[in-house]
């Protein structure tokens, strides 16, 4: 009997136990850029990110090709002029919340604090996001803006009026239980 | 040459020019105009992402490739479908961005329907990821 309520009590605890990782790999990362002479944006829904809440580890993996544009042209000078996918085809992010509470049910504002890498150049950043926890999972959203200049993106003269010197990313990412 | 001759033949090039600018400039060509690089079945393609095959996978970016295999789960974000395959390999998946005229034929599709799907392959990150996506084939059976 003793044995049957033990097993029992342990089932449970198990049952209850949250999972140690979570995972999005339908991510959405967002791109703007908006200068007098036209606004760009492009969207990318199949961003790869996990998320280990009680070590309040985050790690994002974005493959450039995956970004959308409403024109293929633009499409065309992103990926071979601008960001050169063949060379560098995915931005990484890897990072840490900042004083973040697993166990806190409902919306935090964090600090997001890591490393973003775009074409092989890796800045440190500190990102505000918003946090919420529910029954099944977290959704973790913010934005942040990039320099086109810090990652070595050139463009050319000619279409310099077109693309903003600064970028703004905006993300969104709805994480379930990751069962490998 | 008649000046009406010059003015047809400006009119066939003007048309022309327009046609290749419009695809460049507004629109994304559909996936059914373009030839097919290789057909595989989910397994084979996950395969490739692990092994040392992995280098192949490079011949297949920005190229069409039909993939079979079992839907694992159906999603839908901003009007555009997501059709996600799966295989032998427990974490990885196939995912199919799905083109926005396929949205007509998703009521149909259920998970572990077998499907056979051509889409422009993008590359790979835990699983393999194409966009563009069209349905070719459903089989109920599996």
């Amino acid at each position: 009997m003793v044995k049957q309520l033990l097993f029992g009590f342990a089932f449970l605890l198990l049952s209850f136990t949250a999972p140690e990782e979570y995972i999005t790999r339908q991510g959405t990362v967002t791109f703007f850029s908006y200068t007098n002479v036209e606004n760009i944006q492009a969207t990318n829904n199949q961003v790869l990110s996990l998320f280990k809440p009680n070590d309040s580890a985050i790690a994002v993996s974005i493959l450039m090709r995956a970004f959308v544009f409403e024109k293929s042209l633009m499409q065309e000078h992103f990926n071979e002029s601008y960001i050169e996918s063949d060379l560098y085809p995915k931005a990484t992010f890897e990072g840490s919340i900042i004083d973040f509470d697993p166990s806190f049910e409902g919306e935090q504002t964090r600090i997001v604090k890591g490393d973003f890498t775009l074409k092989d150049v890796t800045m440190e950043r500190e990102i505000k996001v918003k946090i919420t926890k529910s029954e099944t999972g977290y959704t973790i959203e913010g934005d942040f803006n990039v320099s086109i200049k810090d990652h070595n993106i050139k463009v050319p003269g000619l279409l310099s009026p077109n693309i903003a010197e600064t970028i703004n990313v905006s993300f969104n990412f709805q994480y379930e239980p990751y069962e490998n | 040459m008649t000046n009406r001759k010059i003015v047809i033949i400006g009119i066939v090039l003007g048309g022309l020019l327009l046609g290749v600018l419009g695809i460049g400039m507004f629109g994304v060509k559909d996936t059914s105009r373009i030839k097919t690089k290789a057909k595989l079945s989910t397994n084979e393609l996950l395969d490739r992402t692990t092994n040392s095959d992995s280098l192949l996978l490079n011949d297949y970016i920005e190229k069409a490739i039909e993939v079979t295999g079992p839907i694992k789960d159906i999603t839908t974000k901003d009007n555009k479908t997501t059709i996600l395959l799966h295989g032998g390999h427990a974490s990885k998946l196939v995912i199919c961005e799905m083109q926005t005229n396929q949205n007509k034929y998703m009521d149909q599709l259920s998970k572990g329907d077998v499907v056979n799907i051509k889409g422009v392959f993008k590359g790979v990150l835990l699983d393999a990821i194409l966009l563009n996506c069209i349905l070719i084939e459903k089989n109920n059976n599996g």
